[in-house]
């Protein structure tokens, strides 16, 4: 009987020749768990269920009805009235906050101004929502301070067709919490902005104009668009300012959906999940041109 | 000499900024046959309903913190330590929720929480929904908080020195997260305080729910009510504020609430 | 080119005092540097020359004219700054083209001047790069490469290598030294590296506390301070602490040994000096010590600094140090008693009540 001594394949990796393994220490990984799973519960999954339901018939079928129908006059209606206040408010508040945050760090305006401003924007960004809603009621509503004040001094806004509960009044309201964002936002761009290379190109014999031109605006700008961005996801996510000052007179998709939600219109719930995913849809990818803008932005302005 | 230009705009934003709270206060104080008065506030802060649902309100928001201090201290110390190669998912995750407006969140997890109707009429959903709507700010506030105490530096330091863990955790690095934890907090009670979306789809009365309740028959009640907001967003942010200077980490500006 | 002069200026921020009556010629075609420690107002100076800064009181003068207030872009004069301050948005070839742009250079002309600076600073194959892309030694010499661009009358240069590695550092002023002499530029430079200074200075203005302790060309500046302060900032120095016994031949005395120092001739007897010797000058187990008193050193310590050894060594009249080179170096040890002696002649004598006060 011959013992047969077996012969493990044994493979030796030639020295130098080993893979560089991306470790992942598994009970390390534990640690994180509780959040990863608290995420996932209270945000991926509804998000999913959501996107879901919005290929959902009644019956429980894949349907690309439900989207389709968004195309329809009152729903499309709905969007565009979104878009046209977000994209309004967001390129109104930008150069808004752009000025007055420039003039807040200009040659000879004490520093005080800046962190009062900075403060303020902080407030104000947060101010949003029902109380902002009727704090332009008591402004600019019928009776309102405001109005009042131009109605003395011969100027009946409402006679001449304004009224707060429309396009133009929520955009001015919206302003409140856009110009606030806008100023946080863009006032650390700006400082980055401000001595060094403002010195260097006089130094080299530009004109304040000649800087702006050449140096100023380019390296702003994308900062600049990073911002009008996140401006528009901003306003375009709102749901309490509207719902306060409209609720009913406008169509805004923020608002359509809690209507469908809270069955004040005839939907089906397959409809309300559309609705919110195109919502979801508009809002992802205006944070995708963000992140792309800001990568850019920061790039330059980085040391 | 401070240019033209810049007083124009200045003086712009200003009056942008406050004619409507001047408004505000000026509607808060009138009473019902043109005179001023307080009579708006003795009445509301009378009101069993408002102490009701401002009451309720700073509930949620100290359970908003808590729950999001348990979970988000612990998550972001585990993740500097151990794995920052985690750091990049994790810091996507964190702006996820600014991806899905609160709106969109209400209509998932109502859908998906309508399994459990019992859960969906409990407080306890706004909470766990909140913790996850203030997950950009919490986690970035620590995160930066963290990682501006210089973290691994200080640990290192300390280890040389023959620190134990827990000894780190409790004199090194966690003094130092407090500062920040406590600033996370005030942002949250901030944004807590004001959130309306969820809570008024999901039918909860809450403190901002109670003003559009008001402001529906009283405009002068409702502005009497924003005014209150207001001084208490002043006060969350001068908080936050006097803790950034006193520790010197630059805290995140916060740029949420209900819209 | 052109000169430049600081005509009593004086400047206060808030209530800090960062000049006081400054005085100051830089001739043409002069590199004149500005010596000091941080906050002894040499960067103010700059400054103000720039035109970054406007004086409390006194006057600039370019070529005898008084351009006091005239605005930064237009005193035809170019800073290299710090941090460089190169425009992110612009690669190293449209950095040093954008003071010709401006000035409607004709872009055939531009570019011809653009691309032979860039060879000049040796950074040429870089021009297309952005500044993100170069490391700090590549966009000082686009820096430098933009001032010079434009032809200025005055070159600035504000502590331009001190964000550099120590082996960039020796490289680019070398360089810097040898573009300024080529071109005879008149250039200003500010640092507080006594060694950069030294090297490739005409002229160096010692700085403290917002005044001119003194200006000399670096040997006048290294072997005859004239203050305390000087004596101190500028290379290492022995400080012999003694009293005046001698005030025709210049003897002074220092616990019990005396030393015959000219220089101290016509000090009152009996006052206090310091002796200041540098350490290169303390010769140690020297065989020819004519003239020169010796006395006994106990080796204390021993410096390995590269191209010199340091030795502490205890004497009579205190510790001293001296820098002694190569092989002498390796026979000595710490512990071992040699002989110290130094040129007394050629030391410096600074009255110790002088110690505050400058000139």
């Amino acid at each position: 009987m011959s013992v047969v001594t077996e012969q493990k394949a044994v493979s030796v990796k030639p020295r130098g020749q080993e893979k560089i393994r991306f470790r992942l220490p598994s009970a390390a990984i534990l640690g994180v768990l509780p959040f990863f799973a608290y995420v996932a519960i209270l945000l991926v999954v509804p998000t999913l269920y959501l996107v879901v339901g919005a290929f959902q018939s009644q019956s429980g079928g894949f349907t690309i009805q439900n989207v389709t129908e968004l195309l329809q006059s009152q729903y499309l209606n709905a969007y565009l009235t979104s878009v046209e206040v977000s994209g309004i408010t967001a390129v109104v508040g930008a150069l808004f906050g752009l000025f007055v945050a420039a003039a807040a760090i200009s040659e000879g305006i004490p520093r005080w101004i800046r962190q009062l401003l900075s403060t303020f924007s902080g407030v104000a960004a947060n101010f949003a929502g029902i109380p902002l809603a009727f704090a332009f009621i008591a402004t600019l509503g019928l009776n309102g301070v405001a109005t009042i004040l131009l109605k003395d001094m011969g100027l009946d806004i409402y006679k001449m067709g304004f009224t707060l509960f429309s396009l133009a009044g929520l955009s001015i309201t919206y302003i409140y919490f856009q110009l606030p964002l806008m100023i946080l936002v863009i006032l650390p761009t700006l400082d980055g902005l401000r001595k060094e290379w403002h010195e260097a190109a006089a130094n080299l014999g530009a004109s304040r104009l000649q800087f702006w031109l050449h140096i100023g605006l380019p390296i702003l700008m994308p900062s600049f668009l990073a911002s009008l961005v996140l401006l528009f996801g901003n306003a375009f996510s709102a749901y309490a300012t509207p719902y306060a000052l409209t609720s009913g007179y406008l169509n805004i998709v923020t608002v359509l959906i809690g209507s469908v939600l809270n069955g004040n219109v005839t939907a089906s719930p397959q409809l309300g999940d559309a609705l919110a995913f195109g919502m979801i849809v508009i809002v992802a990818a205006t944070m995708f041109v963000y992140g792309i803008l800001q990568r850019r932005a920061e790039r330059w302005l980085r040391r | 000499m401070p240019p033209l230009w810049a007083i124009i705009w200045l003086v712009l934003g200003g009056l942008y900024f406050l004619v409507p709270l001047y408004a505000t206060a000026q509607f808060s104080f009138e009473t019902g046959s043109h005179g001023l008065g307080t009579s708006s506030y003795l009445s509301v802060l009378q009101s069993q309903d408002f102490i009701h649902d401002f009451v309720f309100s700073l509930e949620l928001a100290v359970g908003t913190v808590l729950l999001s201090s348990a979970l988000m201290v612990p998550t972001v110390y585990w993740i500097n330590l151990h794995i920052p190669q985690v750091r990049r998912v994790v810091e996507f995750i964190s702006i996820l929720p600014l991806v899905v407006p609160p709106v969109a969140l209400a209509v998932g997890v109502a859908h998906f929480f309508s399994f459990v109707p019992t859960l969906l009429t409990n407080p306890i959903i706004l909470v766990l929904a909140y913790v996850i709507i203030t997950l950009p700010f919490s986690y970035r506030s620590l995160d930066a908080g963290m990682r501006a105490i210089n973290f691994k530096v200080l640990t290192e330091a300390a280890q040389s020195l023959g620190a134990s863990w827990w000894r780190i955790m409790l004199f090194v690095i966690l003094p130092n997260i407090a500062a920040s934890v406590l600033a996370s907090s005030f942002l949250i009670v901030t944004i807590v305080m004001g959130e309306y979306t969820f809570a008024s789809l999901l039918l909860f009365n809450t403190f901002p729910v109670y003003i559009e309740y008001v402001g529906q028959t009283s405009a002068h009640g409702a502005a009497t009510l924003a005014l209150i907001s207001f001084a208490l967003t002043w006060l969350a942010i001068l908080g936050i504020a006097w803790i950034g200077s006193r520790i010197g980490i630059k805290q995140p500006s916060t740029t949420i609430g209900a819209r | 080119m052109a000169s430049v002069e600081l005509v009593r200026i004086s400047k206060t921020f808030g209530n800090q005092i960062a000049l006081e009556d400054v005085s100051l010629k830089v001739n043409s075609g002069e590199l004149l540097t500005l010596l000091g420690p941080s906050g002894g107002g040499k960067t103010t100076a700059l400054r103000i020359i720039a035109g970054f800064e406007k004086p409390d009181s006194g006057s600039v003068l370019l070529d005898g004219t008084d351009i006091t207030y005239v605005p930064p872009n237009r005193r035809d004069m170019a800073m290299v700054f710090q941090s460089y301050n190169l425009f992110p948005n612009m690669t190293a070839f449209e950095n040093v083209e954008f003071g010709l742009k401006i000035r409607h250079i004709s872009k055939s002309v531009r570019e011809k001047k653009v691309l032979e600076l860039l060879e000049l600073v040796g950074i040429k194959d870089k021009k297309d790069s952005y500044p993100h892309q170069l490391s700090g030694g590549q966009q000082q010499r686009v820096a430098l490469a933009r001032a010079l661009a434009v032809e200025p009358k005055v070159l600035l240069l504000d502590e331009p290598l001190s964000a550099l590695d120590a082996k960039v550092r020796l490289q680019l002023r070398e360089e810097i030294r040898k573009i300024q002499q080529n071109l005879g530029i008149t250039t200003i430079y500010v640092t507080h590296d006594q060694e950069e200074a030294l090297s490739i200075s005409d002229k160096i203005a010692v700085m403290s506390t917002g005044k001119i302790e003194q200006v000399g060309t670096p040997s006048e500046i290294y072997t005859s301070p004239k203050s305390v302060f000087v004596a101190d900032f500028v290379g290492e120095m022995n400080w012999i602490k003694g009293r005046v016994v001698d005030d025709v031949a210049g003897g002074i005395e220092c616990n019990g040994i005396t030393f015959v120092v000219p220089s101290a001739s016509g000090k009152k007897i009996g006052s206090e000096v310091f002796l200041l010797v540098r350490p290169e000058s303390v010769l140690i187990n020297e065989i020819n010590t004519n003239g020169l008193c010796a006395f006994d050193g106990k080796v204390e310590s021993r410096t390995f600094l590269g191209p010199v050894t340091r030795l502490r060594l205890k004497t009579p009249i205190g510790g001293l140090l001296a820098d002694v080179t190569g092989l002498k170096a390796y026979s000595l040890n710490i512990g071992q008693v040699v002989s110290v002696t130094f040129d007394a002649a050629n030391a410096l004598v600074i009255e110790v009540d002088k110690k505050e006060t400058n000139d």
